[in-house]
C-alpha cells in the first residue's frame, strides 16, 4: 500500500493537471466557437445555393455567401416536410430537400435539388459525413454526384415508382441509375437509402403541388 | 544548436525512425495515406502534437506520480489534440473537412505516447522538444512517400490534379487497405535494407 500522504499527492495532481487541461480547452472553446458555427453555417449555405443552381463568384468572402443566401433562397414547409426554393423573375427555378441517413461511420446529410416539376433531379450533394477518406468520403465528389443530374426519380412520373438508385459500383445502368463507389459498398448502400427517403419526401410535397404535372394516380 | 540537438532529430527521423523501426503509428499510415495532401497535414499535425506533448511532459517529470503518469500524458495529449482540431475548424476550415476523423484520432496514436514514455520522462524540455519534431518528421516522411505512390497509381496524379496520361486506368487496389499494406511493405524492405536494424534477441 501507498503512504497516505502519497495518495493525496497523486489526487491533487491529477485533480490539478485535469482543471489546467479543463480550463484550456473551455477558453479555447469558447474563443473559437463563433468561428467555428459561422464557418460551418457559410458550408451549408453553400451547399444550398449550388444545389439549387445559384451560382456562387469565385473567392467568395463568408459574408457574401451567407447575403446571397440570403437574398435567393426562402425556405417553406409543404405537408410537413422542409424545403427550400430558389425564385427567378417570380418563377420556382428549383427546389432543395434537406436528406440525411445513416452512413458507415456516421450521419451523412446532405441536399436533393429537384426541379420546378419535381421530377428531374437538378442536383445532389452532401455536406456533412464520417465516412473513410478516399473511400466512402468520395461520395462527396462531382465524380459521384454529377451522375445525380438529370435523372428521372420515378416512372411515371409521380407515381409511387422509385427508378433511381445507387448501385454497387459496375452494375448500374448509368441511363436511370446512379454507379456506386468502387471500395465502398456500404456507403453505396446508404447513400441509396438517404436517396430514396428524399424521393419519398419529394413525393410528399405533390400533393399541395400546384401547377405540376401529375403523371400515374397510383400512391 | 549543437551536434547533440541535431543527432536527436536525425535519430528520429531515421535511425530510430517511428514506423520502420519502432513500428508505431502504422494504423494511421495505412489509413490517410490515399492522398498526398492528406498525408502531408497529418503528418504536421502529429509533428506539432508530439513535439509539444513533449515539452510539456517533460516540464513535469519531476512531479508527475509514477502510478498516474499515463494518464497524466493521455490528458496532456488530448487536450493538445482537440485544441488543434479546433483551431483547424476555426481557420482552416477546408483542411479539417478534407482531414475529418483522422485528426482526433491523433490521440491514440502510438508515436505521441511513445515519445513521452521514452523520451521526455528522462530528458529536459528542448531535447524533448526536438525529440518530438523529429520523430514527428519520420513519421510524415513516411506517411508523404507511402501516398505519393498510392495516390499516383490509385488515382493517377499528385495533390488532387492529374499527371498520369488519359490513357492510364488507376489500379484500383492502391486505394484500397490491401493497397497500403503492400505500399508500407514494400517500403518497411527498402528501409531496413538501407539502415539495418539490429533486431533484440
Amino acid at each position: 500500500m501507498p503512504k497516505k500522504g502519497e495518495t493525496i499527492k497523486t489526487v491533487s495532481f491529477a485533480a490539478l493537471v485535469s482543471l489546467v487541461a479543463g480550463v484550456l480547452l473551455l477558453w479555447a472553446g469558447m474563443g473559437l466557437k463563433d468561428r467555428i458555427s459561422k464557418n460551418e453555417k457559410v458550408k451549408k449555405y453553400s451547399y444550398i445555393l449550388r444545389a439549387l443552381g445559384v451560382s456562387i463568384p469565385e473567392n467568395c468572402s463568408a459574408d457574401k455567401v451567407i447575403s446571397l443566401y440570403h437574398q435567393s433562397v426562402k425556405t417553406e414547409e409543404v405537408n410537413g416536410v422542409e424545403r427550400y426554393l430558389y425564385k427567378k423573375d417570380g418563377a420556382v427555378v428549383s427546389y432543395a430537400y434537406p436528406i440525411q441517413g445513416k452512413g458507415l461511420w456516421g450521419t451523412i446529410k446532405g441536399f436533393l435539388a429537384v426541379d420546378p416539376d419535381l421530377c428531374t433531379v437538378k442536383a445532389v450533394s452532401f455536406y456533412e459525413l464520417k465516412e473513410t477518406p478516399g473511400l466512402g468520403a468520395e461520395i462527396q465528389k462531382s465524380g459521384f454526384t454529377k451522375q445525380f443530374k438529370g435523372k428521372k426519380m420515378m416512372r411515371p412520373c409521380g407515381s409511387g415508382d422509385i427508378i433511381l438508385h445507387v448501385k454497387k459500383h459496375g452494375t448500374a445502368n448509368k441511363k436511370i441509375e446512379v454507379d456506386g463507389i468502387s471500395g465502398a459498398t456500404l456507403t453505396s448502400v446508404a447513400v441509396d437509402k438517404i436517396i430514396v427517403h428524399g424521393i419519398q419526401a419529394v413525393a410528399k410535397t405533390r400533393s399541395g403541388h400546384a401547377g405540376a404535372p401529375v403523371g400515374g394516380e397510383r400512391q | 544548436m549543437s551536434n547533440k540537438h541535431i543527432k536527436t532529430i536525425k535519430d528520429g527521423f531515421w535511425a530510430g525512425n517511428p514506423i520502420f523501426v519502432q513500428t508505431l503509428g502504422i494504423c494511421s499510415a495505412l489509413a490517410v495515406t490515399t492522398k498526398v495532401q492528406n498525408a502531408l497535414v497529418m503528418g504536421l499535425a502529429l509533428t506539432g502534437v508530439t513535439g509539444l506533448s513533449n515539452v510539456a511532459i517533460s516540464l513535469m517529470r519531476n512531479v508527475i506520480p509514477h502510478r498516474i503518469r499515463l494518464i497524466v500524458e493521455m490528458i496532456v495529449i488530448a487536450a493538445l489534440v482537440i485544441l488543434f482540431d479546433q483551431l483547424l475548424k476555426a481557420y482552416y476550415f477546408e483542411m479539417s473537412e478534407q482531414l475529418s476523423v483522422y485528426v482526433g484520432l491523433i490521440i491514440t496514436n502510438c508515436i505521441v505516447l511513445g515519445r513521452a514514455e521514452a523520451y521526455a520522462l528522462q530528458n529536459g524540455p528542448f531535447s524533448s522538444f526536438l525529440d518530438g519534431i523529429g520523430n514527428g518528421m519520420g513519421y510524415a516522411a513516411v506517411l508523404v512517400t507511402v501516398a505519393v505512390f498510392r495516390e499516383l497509381l490509385g488515382s493517377g496524379g499528385l495533390w488532387n490534379h492529374r499527371i498520369m496520361p488519359a490513357s492510364y486506368e488507376p489500379i484500383q487496389l492502391m486505394v484500397l487497405a490491401p493497397g497500403a499494406f503492400i505500399m508500407l511493405g514494400l517500403l518497411y524492405w527498402v528501409f531496413r535494407g538501407l539502415n539495418p536494424v539490429k533486431e533484440e534477441k
